[in-house]
């Protein structure tokens, strides 16, 4: 099937009318999650993935994941600009000159703004996904063991060394996820490791009660600590959201620059919507005549970055259809709803599950379609769901993520495990570390096994054949220890020489 | 507290943390030990949990050795304190609590307790409007998971 063929045959499965309804639901579930402060795209999706597994068919089920997935990376973006309360890292951004344009009066252009720009982004990075999933796919296919055991290592060490916070922050979360990786059945012989004769835990522990424990609970608790939440409690209607010829004049270019970065910065681990945001943000306060203004309430501030955060998680999906890895704790939770409905992600998914391949990059046009049209009847809705008071929601939220812990296997042991790895959370996060390699490590913890002892028993058990036996994994070696090493040595060479000079001058 | 404090308190903190990651590693790792480890072309399952032990004690370590030399002494800790104290510690016990009944009373009579409990400590409102409230949630939430959407939750004492 080529390309054309596979998009239209996509199309014709997404525009089915429960698949419509099931990208509609995901979306509205999505950005309702996404926009609840406390509870973070990351917890968020974690409570709604479940619902779909209720769906029989794993096309609709996958539509509606997708979603979920972009409605919450859009609705955390409201949440910021008129709160100020950033759910997760790629939110910063937006709400550094997005909150000031709201206090100003001008709350509902930006979010028009906003909106407009994601589609744009969207549906941009959807059009190059579709031209370059197939044949970053066949590249995959040359992927083995050993490769992509190079792969995961280097994207969690990338992780870990660009997320900032120092590096024992990010060490610490992902090791301890990792171990949490090994409890339960191990994937080559299914020997029970670590369970303490526990039946229910020979199943493992599930991504669902680590992440909306340790982002959701574990938020909450830091929600009631703290000073109340000081948004613009402004109205904003539908007419409000038109933005102004000379707001729209200003965002069309960084809203192109944004998603070209946005759309490269997705096909690289890391936490590409979190780093592309911030680099659209310094790019365009660079080109700027005015680059003091930036941080005061300056649109492009708001468009770039935004346009560049939807894009890089629209094109973060091609890592997992065509290799099956996610580079961020959210999409994890993506891949492992996609695994519970029996589609394995990888090269082989467009030969073997073509319907599935296609369907999910049909559903990102969808998805982003249904953003708009969802998002502009329902701005109202959601800004008054912000001004919510705080006791309701964070009770609610409780009660709700309880229901969703126990949901997912039916079993108390989900529950206890939600308020042991909110606990976990509490305290890591008060001393600075980081959650999202904790996340990642749960779930790329039994990948990275896998691959490394197929890699071994291909390898004859040489480990430097392990490391280096292909070219691929070479390669993938050295770019990881480029971006590792890079920016750290890059420093220290620029520290010495500016010591070289003091000294001199001295 | 003063910037000082915070900071130190941030030291101590990440220290503890550290050791406790450290001794939690060692015994994982010593768990990790009465596996089978393979030959090297058959890696058996204890293989990858050392490393990842090892890994762990390492990053314990790191941390140890950056809180000592005080790397991380830019990020201040917020610990909360007074109402907000309070405010934490009563949602922690009212969330455990929620979770160890439920069980045994059952989701719509446990939600409704916390609800109500919650909504009291947090919203500074009568008791009235506490249990309205409590009542309302608990009710809702039970109606649209349990009878619309099918989630089993566990009975207990109310079989609705």
């Amino acid at each position: 099937m080529d390309t054309l063929d596979g998009l239209l045959h996509g199309l014709s499965v997404a525009v089915q009318p429960i698949n419509i309804g099931a990208a509609f639901a995901g979306v509205l579930l999505g950005m309702l999650t996404g926009v609840l402060p406390g509870l973070g795209t990351v917890a968020g999706a974690a409570l709604v993935l479940p619902l779909t597994f209720t769906l029989d068919s794993p096309e609709t089920g996958i539509i509606m994941i997708a979603g979920i997935y972009y409605g919450a990376m859009y609705g955390g973006s409201i949440t910021s600009i008129l709160f100020k309360v950033p759910g997760e890292a790629a939110s910063v951004v937006a709400a550094m000159d997005g909150y000031e344009l709201a206090r100003n009066g001008r709350a509902g252009p930006v979010l028009g703004i906003t909106t407009i720009g994601s589609f744009v982004a969207g549906m941009l990075t959807a059009v190059v996904v579709t031209f370059f999933a197939p044949a970053l796919a066949e590249l995959g296919l040359a992927f083995g063991p050993a490769e992509l055991f190079a792969l995961v290592t280097g994207s969690l060490l990338i992780l870990a060394t660009v997320s900032g916070g120092g590096l024992a922050s990010n060490l610490v979360p992902l090791g301890l996820g990792l171990v949490v990786a090994t409890i339960g059945q191990e994937p080559v012989t299914s020997i029970s490791r670590f369970t303490f004769g526990n039946g229910e835990l020979s199943q493992g522990i599930g991504l669902v009660p680590v992440a909306v424990g340790a982002f959701g609970i574990a938020e909450l608790l830091f929600l009631v600590s703290g000073k109340r939440g000081n948004g613009t409690t402004t109205k904003v209607r539908v007419r409000d959201l038109i933005p102004s010829k000379d707001e729209v004049r200003r965002s069309v270019a960084p809203w192109l620059r944004g998603t070209g970065l946005g759309a490269f910065l997705g096909l690289l681990p890391g936490p590409s919507a979190a780093v592309s945001a911030f680099a659209s943000y310094k790019a365009e306060k660079s080109i700027s005549k005015t680059p003091s203004r930036f941080g005061t309430g300056q649109i492009e501030g708001v468009s770039g970055p935004e346009a560049a955060n939807n894009a890089a998680s629209t094109s973060s999906i091609v890592p997992i259809l065509t290799l099956g890895i996610p580079f961020s704790s959210t999409l994890a939770l993506v891949l492992s709803a996609m695994i519970i409905h029996g589609v394995q992600p990888g090269p082989a998914l467009i030969t073997n599950d073509p319907d599935i391949f296609w369907g999910v990059i049909a559903s990102i046009f969808l998805g982003n379609l249904m953003l708009v049209v969802l998002n502009i009847p329902m701005i109202g809705v959601w800004v008054r769901l912000l001004s919510t008071p705080q006791h309701v929601l964070v009770t609610g939220i409780v009660a709700l993520s309880v229901i969703g812990a126990y949901s997912v296997n039916n079993s108390m042991l989900d529950v206890y495990l939600l308020v042991v790895f909110a606990a976990l959370g509490y305290v890591l996060r008060t001393y600075g570390f980081q959650m999202a390699p904790l996340i990642l490590g749960v779930a790329l913890g039994p990948f990275l096994e896998t691959y490394l002892r197929q890699g071994l028993a291909l390898s004859r058990g040489s480990v430097p054949d392990l490391l280096a036996g292909s070219s691929i994994s070479l390669t993938v070696w050295i770019l990881v220890a480029l971006a590792v090493l890079g920016a750290p040595t890059v420093r220290f060479l620029r520290r010495r020489r500016r010591g070289v000079k003091e000294s001199t001058r001295v | 507290m003063s910037e000082a404090e915070s900071v130190g308190s941030q030291r101590k903190g990440r220290a503890a943390v550290g050791a406790a990651v450290l001794a939690f590693s060692l015994a994982y790792l010593h768990q990790a030990s009465s596996l089978s480890i393979g030959t090297a072309e058959q890696p058996g399952p204890a293989l990858f949990p050392l490393a990842v032990g090892g890994f762990l004690a390492f990053a314990a370590l790191v941390t140890l050795v950056e809180a000592w030399r005080g790397i991380s002494r830019d990020e201040t800790v917020d610990l909360p304190h007074g109402t907000g104290l309070v405010r934490v510690i009563g949602l922690a016990v009212s969330i455990v609590a929620y979770v160890l009944l439920l069980p045994m009373l059952g989701h719509i009579v446990t939600t409704v307790l916390f609800c109500t409990v919650s909504l009291r400590l947090l919203g500074g409102k009568s008791w009235l409007w506490a249990v309205i409230g409590g009542l309302t949630i608990g009710i809702a939430m039970n109606l649209v998971f349990v009878n619309a959407l099918g989630v089993p939750m566990p009975e207990g004492l109310l079989d609705i």
